[in-house]
């Protein structure tokens, strides 16, 4: 064991052993820089598989939200649309829950029988004194007329089909031939026992609208009977019930249905009297003050709401 | 001999100038009268009773009524019970020429029988009346009268020809 202390040692064997040791130094060294670049490289290496995972991770999570934000947007694309669907509908309701503005009626033709013919003369006889009546409404009326006789070949001996302009005719060639775009239909008081009654009316209506697709078709409901004139084939318990199915019918086909005979009824259900021009025969037609109850009620509710 | 050939044809000369000038006297005498319809149909409502009626004076109730063409009319007065029931209605026309006549006639005749048809088996009393009367052409007349009264009606109407 050398020491520099120890004086027997000669100068060359302190060099020696100072190079010795200068070399253990160097190897101590050698090895702890060997060791920590291993440890550095391991580190990295490390480091770098946990970046690359992190990195691969985060690309995964950025591809899951960049999905999720596409399906976010298109659901808020949809839940947009939906929401300006609904707010076009609520538009939709709230203008039809409006009076019918000027010129409502321009293209609406008027089918009925007597009661309606009445309707037809009484808005005639306004628009002869000069007043404004139900814009250019135009009619198809005849008494006796109903569902089912509309259906009748027109050379039938007794067919009732109303002229339209001076030539009898279907009703879908009148509705044609009229230009119509809305059709208002009050049909019913006359042949009221027949059970296909609803069957006649879709054919009725699936006539038109063959015709002339883009027809909108109104259901005015039956209006009641002077009750001093109800009897047991006429009356208004059978009338209500007729205006229940009509209106399922409208429910069922997508069409308007309008409660004229809403605005018709007094207390009991019957015809106001005051409306009812023929109390002395059947008690059913309407007076002038009953025509304008009828036009005023088509005026402030043109889709029945 | 040929005195008598003369005096013979100088004679048929003097017959066949005769009738010419009597067949044209006879025309004459045939010149439509030229008749004031309104006027008529006053007197028509205020000698007889009638259900409540309403004027007709518009071309476009021509139209949307009868389906006439306001262009075939020259002059015209109409009442139609407005209540809707009776079937009452007066139609005096005055079309433009013969042609027109013909037609308006053909339109009337399609509502006649159209209301004939709808009170046939829905008001009896209404469809006798209406089938106890009928369209009628008087040279560029027309005239359709609906009425429980119309014998008397249009015997008044005919007295202004």
């Amino acid at each position: 064991m050398s020491s520099p202390s120890n004086p027997q040692l000669s100068a060359a064997d302190r060099v020696r052993a100072d190079r010795l040791r200068q070399r253990r130094r160097e190897k101590r060294m050698l090895s702890v820089m060997s060791f920590l670049a291993l440890v550095f490289v391991i580190a990295f290496a490390v480091c770098l598989l946990v970046t690359t995972k992190t990195i691969s991770s985060l690309k995964d999570s950025t591809a899951q939200l960049e999905e999720e934000n596409r399906q976010l947007t298109q659901e808020l694309t949809e839940a947009q649309a939906v929401v300006a669907e609904a707010q076009e509908l609520l538009d939709e309701a709230a203008a039809r829950a409006q009076p019918a503005e000027d010129g409502f009626f321009d293209d609406a033709l008027f089918v009925g029988d007597s009661v309606s013919y009445r309707l037809e003369l009484y808005v005639t006889q306004q628009r002869e004194n000069g007043e404004e009546c139900l814009d250019e409404a135009q009619f198809y009326t005849a008494g006796s007329l109903s569902w089912s006789n509309l259906l009748w070949d027109l050379d039938y001996a007794y067919s009732v089909h109303p002229t339209f302009q001076g030539e009898k005719m279907y009703l879908e060639d009148a509705v044609e031939a009229s230009g119509a775009k809305k059709v208002y239909i009050m049909l019913g008081m006359n042949g009221m026992d027949n059970e296909d009654i609803l069957a006649d009316a879709a054919e009725n209506c699936r006539r038109i609208l063959e015709k002339c697709p883009d027809v909108e078709i109104f259901i005015q409901s039956v209006t009641p009977v002077l009750a001093s004139k109800e009897t047991s084939t006429l009356n208004n318990e059978k009338i209500d019930s007729l205006n229940q199915a009509l209106k399922s019918f409208c429910d069922e086909q997508g069409f308007t249905y309008l409660d004229v005979a809403s605005v018709m009824k007094d207390e009991s259900g019957a015809l106001i009297s005051e409306y009812c021009g023929d109390p002395e025969a059947m008690g059913i037609h309407f007076s002038g003050e009953g025509c304008a109850a009828w036009i005023e009620y088509l005026e402030q509710h043109p889709y029945g709401v | 001999m040929i005195k008598t050939t003369n005096i013979r044809r100088i004679c048929a000369l003097v017959l066949a100038v005769g009738m010419i000038l009597a067949l044209s006297a006879c025309g004459g005498s045939e010149e439509e009268a030229d008749i004031d319809l309104t006027a008529v149909m006053e007197e028509l409502t205020s000698t007889y009773d009638m259900p409540e009626m309403m004027t007709v004076s518009s071309t476009d109730s021509l139209t949307s009524f009868y389906g006439i063409d306001p262009a075939d009319v020259d002059s015209f007065a109409i009442q139609i019970c407005s209540t809707g029931i009776d079937a009452d209605e007066i139609v005096l026309i005055r079309a433009v020429d013969q042609e027109a006549a013909a037609r308006i006639a053909e339109k009337l005749e399609t509502r006649y029988q159209s209301k004939l048809n709808q009170m046939q088996n829905y008001l009896p009393e209404q469809y006798e009346v209406i089938a106890a009367c009928a369209v009628e052409t008087r040279g560029t007349y027309v005239s359709m009268i609906i009425s429980p009264d119309a014998e008397g009606m249009t015997e008044l109407y005919h007295n202004h020809f």
